[in-house]
């Protein structure tokens, strides 16, 4: 008996050890992977679908399984701050969220929120925008933010005019997540990309507009918990009249996507593509070299090892 | 048998009607204001005959069903009633004489206050209205809060079928209003069942009239009826006589319940034998018209004089936080004048707006037109697509718009306060208004360095109060929406094809 049990117990350590073994030394591998890969600082991806790019550009960045770890509780944030249909580009593509879901799922995570402030009535934004519904099919749990009960207030010792705001409490509860905002025009902020986007994170944005926008923005990107990605949908870009649009003539489907942790370097990118299109001066953007000031990343992405691709 | 088909049918009316009021999240489609387009006065507003007609031929025909089926203040009369009696099973009513007087002064006041366009009192004593302000003012924040509740659970556990919502009082006046009518109602409805009904409400004289000819009525069997009077007790409209084997018919509400309770079978619900008595009645209240309508004339007239310089008084005690003079009206309302005449604050239009954006007035239309529905943009503004409001409105005070229609649709106009705004004050970026703009009416354009400041076209602005509702100035915003008299048509902005760009580099 007391050898079966002595036996019995053996087998158990032996195969929890390799089991979690497996977990370690498959991170070990990977960081092995990646390092002698050299991971990309930052991706730009040109001339596909927005599922296809993202696909590319994650599978160059060492797959998701390197930020979504298996019962992660995962939040993805896009940009869903308009009433308006996909093709009208104030808010961020469906069908890049849904695919950026189903990878954070295929990777193991417990559950994946999607959720977004919104400008105009949150419902219809939700709604017409086609985010909703793409991310539950995909897979999401999407969450309202239209009440103040749904934010907790959070300090941002580095902010320089913002030093504490409300935060929604799916990025406070959450273990990892990813920003996932479109490229835009911005008829205040000059320009709306990964760092504008974290506004729709917050419950007082008049407090922003009123003390400063661009330092606020910048302020705001220095909250401790940062997005592990910052995955910029350039598939269709408003070029004018944003962040809103007011027809079609404001956009232009320029197939682009941009993804780095770097929040700095990523708006940077997607800002110097943008002035591609629609001139848009990068030292107009002031949020982005407040940002750096902050130490919040860099605009030098000149240095930076940066992953090409062209589909 | 017929009592249940009374009840059964009042209560799907009214907890359609509830419903349709509560449901803050549009489950239902506009099409089922049916019921609100079915009440009377409602009818009478939007003008529609047919409606008006079928109504008053039902009345003509089986007296006043209306009031117990169809009208929801009734309806909700019978449900506290109902609760009173299950508190309280001795209740007892009791027969009394018709207070003539009051019930045709109460009409006729209502009637000129209709011509004279003093929507504020109109709304007082209308049922409907009424009603209306008891569910969106007091039984809506209940339903939101409870919402809430199930909301704050269900969310807990990762479920966000229900969400919060802001619970709020829209505006003190008009939740006063219906806080004070609730208690009149309940109160009155407690003790005397159907009085309001039958002394106050224009609806309920104006159909009692009418039900005093109708084919169906209640009528006593001589040879059964032995006097016993236990129909008088449980008569809620007071309006039966079981001594003297009396019935009123302009104040009996059709409800059966003397019917049920009858033990001798003594009472039926039949067609007319020969009426006896009926001329001599309809002289009187002929004779008595003219004289009552002269009074109620009179004390109009002084009213209405001394109503304008108690407006200014009041209006300067109670200073609204808006900058602008003149309310907007709400989409599809065409101009105050419309608006004014035909609204009369039911405010399902306030209930429904997705929104929030629509809200009880107080003095802005003047205070004869207290509680009148306005715009308030102070915290939300009008979706651009949205046209719901003018969908559900039962007096047609908001036609039906259609989407297209309220796009080029000018409510209000846009007025810029260059010195109080963010960026001339502080030399800070900010757009906010620019931002919520859908037709880019306030356009950012550039300013000193890299600053860019809002630019007014007047004629693309729509008056949806995007830009107002979130400025960040206090108190007062620097740019607003000021009313306009009539609705005005706006430039819309020209469709056009996605824009080719040639790119085939990164740009770095």
């Amino acid at each position: 008996m007391q050898r079966r049990k002595f036996l019995k117990a053996v087998a158990l350590t032996g195969i929890a050890s390799t089991v979690k073994l497996d977990g370690a030394m498959g991170m070990m591998l990977q960081n092995v992977n990646t390092a002698t890969a050299n991971t990309p600082d930052l991706i730009a991806v040109m001339g596909g679908e927005p599922e296809a790019m993202f696909r590319k550009a994650i599978a160059e960045l060492g797959g998701m399984g390197k930020y979504v770890k298996a019962g992660n509780k995962v939040v993805v944030k896009p940009n869903i701050g308009w009433d308006k249909g996909p093709e009208y580009a104030a808010n961020t593509n469906p069908a890049l969220v849904a695919e950026v879901v189903r990878q954070c799922i295929d990777a193991g995570a417990k559950e994946v929120v999607v959720f977004d402030h919104t400008c105009d009535d949150w419902r219809k934004s939700y709604q017409n925008s086609g985010i909703e519904e793409a991310a539950k099919k995909a897979g999401a749990k999407v969450m309202p933010a239209n009440e103040e009960s749904y934010y907790r207030e959070v300090n941002l010792p580095n902010g320089k005019v913002l030093k504490k705001t409300k935060i929604h409490q799916a990025i406070l509860d959450c273990d990892v997540w990813f920003n996932v905002p479109i490229l835009k025009n911005h008829g205040g902020a000059k320009m709306s990309m990964s760092m504008k986007n974290l506004m729709g994170i917050v419950w007082d944005r008049r407090f922003f507009h009123s003390n400063d926008l661009q330092q606020c923005i910048a302020d705001c990107a220095s909250y401790s918990k940062k997005p592990a990605l910052n995955i910029v949908d350039a598939y269709r870009s408003l070029l004018t009249n944003g962040p809103k649009g007011t027809n079609l003539g404001d956009v232009s489907v320029s197939k682009a996507l941009f993804i780095s942790p770097d929040i700095v370097a990523v708006d940077t990118a997607a800002a110097r593509f943008f002035n591609q299109m629609q001139k848009m001066p990068l030292e107009d953007v002031t949020h982005i070299s407040k940002a750096q000031e902050l130490k919040l990343g860099t605009m030098d992405i000149d240095k930076l090892n940066v992953k090409r691709i062209r589909l | 048998m017929l009592r249940i088909c009374r009840q059964v049918s009042a209560i799907l009316i009214f907890a359609g009607i509830a419903y349709f009021f509560l449901d803050f999240r549009n489950a239902i489609s506009s099409q089922w204001s049916l019921f609100e387009r079915i009440q009377l006065v409602p009818a009478l507003l939007s003008a529609s005959i047919v409606t008006l007609g079928i109504l008053l031929l039902i009345s003509l025909l089986f007296g006043r069903i209306y009031c117990s089926v169809i009208c929801p203040l009734g309806i909700f009369q019978d449900i506290i009633n109902r609760i009173t009696v299950f508190f309280n099973k001795k209740k007892r009513f009791r027969w009394m004489v018709e207070n003539k007087v009051l019930r045709y002064s109460f009409l006729v006041f209502f009637i000129i206050c209709l011509i004279v366009n003093i929507a504020f009192l109109v709304s007082l004593i209308e049922p409907y209205s009424i009603y209306g302000r008891f569910v969106t003012n007091l039984f809506k924040p209940v339903y939101l809060f409870l919402n809430n509740l199930l909301a704050a659970l269900f969310n807990n556990y990762g479920n966000y079928y229900f969400y919060r919502m802001d619970v709020e009082i829209l505006s003190v006046s008009s939740f006063l209003v219906a806080i004070f009518s609730l208690i009149v109602i309940v109160g009155l409805s407690v003790r005397n069942g159907r009085i309001y009904c039958n002394t106050v409400c224009p609806v309920g004289t104006f159909l009692g009239f009418l039900a005093k000819f109708s084919l169906f009525k209640i009528r006593f069997n001589p040879e059964k009826c032995n006097s016993c009077g236990l129909c008088s007790m449980k008569c809620k409209a007071s309006c039966l006589d079981g001594k003297n084997r009396h019935v009123d018919h302009s104040r009996c509400v059709v409800c059966f319940d003397c019917l049920h309770t009858c033990k001798k079978d003594a009472l039926s619900y039949s067609t007319a034998p020969v009426i006896k008595n009926k001329k001599p009645l309809e002289n009187k209240s002929q004779q008595d018209k003219p004289r009552r309508l002269f009074l109620a004339m009179t004390a109009l007239t002084l009213f209405s004089s001394v109503r304008l310089k108690a407006e200014e008084t009041i209006s300067k005690i109670i200073l609204g936080k808006s900058r602008a003079k003149k309310p907007a009206v709400p989409p599809g309302g065409q101009s105050l004048a419309h608006f004014q005449k035909h609204c009369t604050a039911y405010h399902l239009c306030v209930a429904k707006c997705p929104t929030q954006v629509i809200k009880p007035s107080l003095k802005e239309y003047g205070l004869s037109n207290m509680m009148l529905p306005m715009m308030n943009y102070d915290k939300n503004f009008c979706n651009f697509d949205c046209t719901l409001c003018s969908e559900v409105c039962p007096t047609n005070a908001l036609k039906k718009l259609t989407k297209d229609e309220k796009h080029a649709l000018k409510i209000g106009e846009v007025v810029f306060v260059l010195e109080d705004c963010v960026v001339y004050r502080d030399n800070t970026s900010c757009g906010a208004c620019s931002e919520h703009c859908p037709t880019q009416a306030v356009r950012m354009v550039p300013y000193k360095n890299e600053l860019t400041i809002p630019e007014i076209t007047q004629e693309l602005c729509v008056g949806c109060g995007g830009c107002e509702s979130i400025c960040p100035v206090n108190p007062f915003k620097a740019i607003y929406i000021e009313g306009i008299e009539s609705h005005e048509k706006a430039k819309t902005v020209e469709k056009k094809e996605v824009r080719e760009v040639e790119i085939d580099d990164f740009g770095f």
